[in-house]
């Protein structure tokens, strides 16, 4: 099951800096970890994700900076600011009390049994 | 993208074009555009842009080592977002490396090129529209642009803007035409004339007689008939017989109660003057004629005819005066003044005998005792509407000032002051004049009053005029009143009009003076009768009031009461004031090359009527 919606655009730059908190990464990888740590479930229209990461550099949450990869070649990578992990935190505060009042109203339905 | 690259080349043209046409308008002082400069800008930007292949997205799209061996198709979807981008191109190389090594990355495991298009097109598809997504990446490295250069770039976004209006502003403010929408000709010729029968207007036998003056015939001597050889006076006096029919023409203009000439369109009804004035060289000499006329009879004894023949000429000059155009009126005054001066001259050359001069008191005082000495501002007026009419717009904004026809009228506005003053440096001078130029041309093209407003400072400028013109200067004095100060404040910062006022102020002070002698003349020749008939001068001007030989005295123009009359043995001195407005007992003031000053100085010296103020001998 894949979320390509309005929902996940929402929770994209939230998405996208916990991913970033963990480490740099430059796009290509970005989108792979979101991928994989999310099973699948969350992906990030490549269409969004530059434009994203731009928006979070302009909002100075993300940092940007050309630097030669494993592989040899040059990437862009992108990390968290100290702005961007504020940012970050009360974003997942502001989550968790949406799961909270999710649960309450579908009854506990929510939560995995 | 040819077309684009085009259109911007037109419109890049456009703006050059248009920029240089304003330079243009500006060093060539408002000149209306010539529209050439602009469409050949245009023509060129066009055809640069036409040839010019290499732009800035060919430049980059000729990068290939950003691309290493990605798949044609991820190549030209990677140029077409970044070509769409239309952003800077720094930036966009940036995010063309950050595609191009996504694509690499998600093709890096393929192991045949067919793989690899494929694979690249299933990328492709997740990115979405090409343009949509250009369009969205732009947005986010506008975002990301420091502040700084938001600030330049908005900064230039506004002087573009402004330049762009400003060049339209003044395309359509050089551009403009009048509108013309009264026949001021008609007007002026509705007031001229006096009456409807032709046979009573002089005009016809003064234009007749003046052109009966031939150039290569008329004696080019002196006007002044006392300072001419006996050679010159013999060739006048030739002149006088041969002429003898322009003589009875214009005798016969003088005897008519009016003249009036209709004024004619120009042949060009663009110019300022749209009307023909008359010959007024040809008049000119008719006057020159009569007075040698007389002088020739007077040397003769024959003063009853020249008599005769100054009054003609006078009377000429009044036919000159009234409701006609100021030039013709300033004639007319100078004509009355020659006739005068030579009255003057003759009274003091010559004994004439009581009953002449008795007759001769009985038509001059005929003459001016209904004479308005004052100028009349109508036509001057009329004529002001009209150009008025001609160097504004009718349209938009109470129709502004057309500068190429401003300069028609002054065109001496034009020439950036390089004259400068002699204390001057030619730098100092250009800097000067430029500055000036700047000034005169912000003004003109921003502040500069309306038509509307044009007319009507003209309007209550003739208005003031009207209301002051009769007062004499001691009264103008009195009332502490600066006409020409006060008239300014009325038409200033009014281009147009702002040389109006020193204008009149000089007219009027020379009706003061011919006015004032014109008077008194009558009253000096009522002192020669009661010589002549009582042999003593009167002690004063009421003996002379009592013996009626005259009805008043005239009035000091420049005085708080009548003229000053003072006898002196067995001659006597009337005077006025003069421009001082003190009783200097009838001093008079000479200028640096010893000829006397009429009406004194505004430090001392009267205006001395009688006797004739005669110049200092050279030492």
């Amino acid at each position: 099951m894949k979320f390509e919606s309005q929902l996940l655009k929402g929770i994209a730059p939230v998405v996208v800096l916990e991913i970033l908190s963990r480490g740099p990464m430059y796009g290509y990888e970005l989108s792979q970890a979101i991928e994989q740590r999310s099973g699948d479930i969350l992906t990030l229209g490549k269409g969004t994700l530059y434009p994203l990461l731009y928006n979070l550099e302009a909002k100075k949450l993300v940092k940007g900076y050309w630097e030669d990869a494993q592989s040899g070649r040059k990437r862009r990578y992108y990390s968290i600011t100290g702005k961007g992990k504020e940012e970050l935190a009360k974003q997942k505060e502001q989550l968790r009390e949406l799961a909270k009042g999710l649960d309450l109203v579908f009854g506990g339905a929510l939560t995995p049994a | 993208m040819r077309i684009k690259r085009i259109i911007l080349g037109i419109l890049i043209g456009a703006v050059i074009g248009g920029l240089l046409e304003c330079l243009n308008a500006f060093l060539t002082f408002l000149m209306p555009p010539l529209l050439v400069l602009l469409p050949l800008a245009v023509l060129v930007g066009c055809l640069v842009g036409a040839l010019k292949k290499g732009t800035t997205d060919s430049r980059l799209h000729n990068k290939n080592e950003d691309f290493g061996h990605l798949p044609v198709n991820a190549v030209a979807f990677i140029r077409l977002v970044v070509g769409k981008m239309r952003y800077r191109k720094k930036v966009r190389e940036e995010v063309q490396a950050e595609l191009a090594a996504h694509f690499e990355d998600n093709i890096g495991d393929c192991a045949s090129e067919q793989e690899k298009e494929q694979i690249s097109q299933q990328l492709i598809a997740e990115f979405g529209d090409p343009k949509l997504l250009a369009v969205l990446l732009r947005r986010a490295k506008k975002r990301c642009r420091p502040l700084w250069r938001t600030a330049v770039v908005r900064t230039f976004q506004t002087i573009g803007v402004f330049i762009l209006c400003l060049v339209a502003y003044v395309i359509w403010f050089l551009s403009g035409k009048p509108l013309i929408s009264t026949d001021y000709i008609a007007e002026l010729n509705r007031i001229v004339r006096a009456v409807g029968d032709e046979s009573l207007n002089a005009a016809p036998l003064y234009g007749k007689a003046g052109n009966m003056i031939r150039d290569d015939m008329y004696p080019s001597v002196g006007t002044n008939y006392r300072e001419l050889t006996s050679e010159q006076k013999e060739l006048v006096a030739r002149w006088i017989t041969d002429n003898a029919e322009v003589f009875d023409l214009v005798t016969a203009g003088a005897g008519k109660p009016y003249c009036w000439h209709e004024y004619m369109a120009g042949p060009d009804v663009n110019e300022m003057m749209s009307f023909v004035v008359p010959d007024l060289k040809g008049v000119r000499r008719l006057a020159f004629a009569l007075r040698w006329r007389a002088w020739l009879q007077a040397e003769q004894g024959q003063y009853d005819k020249a008599f005769e023949d100054i009054k003609s000429c006078y009377r000429l000059g009044q036919h000159l005066r009234g409701d006609k155009t100021l030039i013709e009126q300033l004639v007319g005054i100078a004509i009355e003044a020659l006739a005068t001066g030579a009255l003057y001259d003759m009274l003091s050359d010559y004994h004439i005998d009581s009953n002449t001069l008795a007759q001769l008191q009985e038509v001059f005082e005929r003459l001016i005792s209904n004479e308005d000495f004052m100028i009349s501002l109508k036509a001057e007026q009329i004529s002001t509407c009209d150009m008025i009419q001609k160097v504004f717009t009718g349209g938009l904004g109470g129709g502004h000032i057309i500068p190429s026809r401003l300069r028609k009228v002054f065109p001496e506005v034009h020439v950036i002051s390089t004259l400068g003053s002699s204390m001057q440096t030619q730098q100092q001078s250009r800097i000067k004049g430029t500055i000036d130029f700047v000034e005169n041309s912000t003004y003109i093209l921003f502040l500069h009053p309306n038509k509307q407003q044009t007319f009507r400072a003209a309007q209550e400028l003739y208005d003031y005029y009207d209301k002051v013109k009769a007062k004499t200067p001691a009264q103008i004095r009195a009332e502490e009143i600066d006409i020409e100060k006060q008239a300014m404040e009325i038409v200033k910062g009014n281009m147009l009009l702002e040389s109006c006022p020193p204008m009149f102020s000089r007219i009027l002070s020379q009706v003061h003076l011919v006015k004032a002698k014109a008077e008194s003349l009558i009253t000096v020749v009522a002192l020669l009768r009661y010589r002549r008939d009582v042999g003593r001068y009167p002690d004063s001007l009421t003996e002379l009031i009592a013996a009626n030989y005259i009805k008043k005295v005239p009035l000091d123009l420049y005085g708080p009461a009548s003229l000053s009359y003072k006898k002196n043995g067995d001659s006597f001195i009337l005077y006025s004031y003069g421009l001082n407005f003190k009783d200097d007992s009838g001093e008079i003031v000479y200028r640096e090359d010893g000829r006397p000053n009429p009406r004194g100085t505004e430090d001392a010296g009267d205006m001395v009527l009688w006797p004739i103020p005669k110049p200092l001998k050279k030492q």
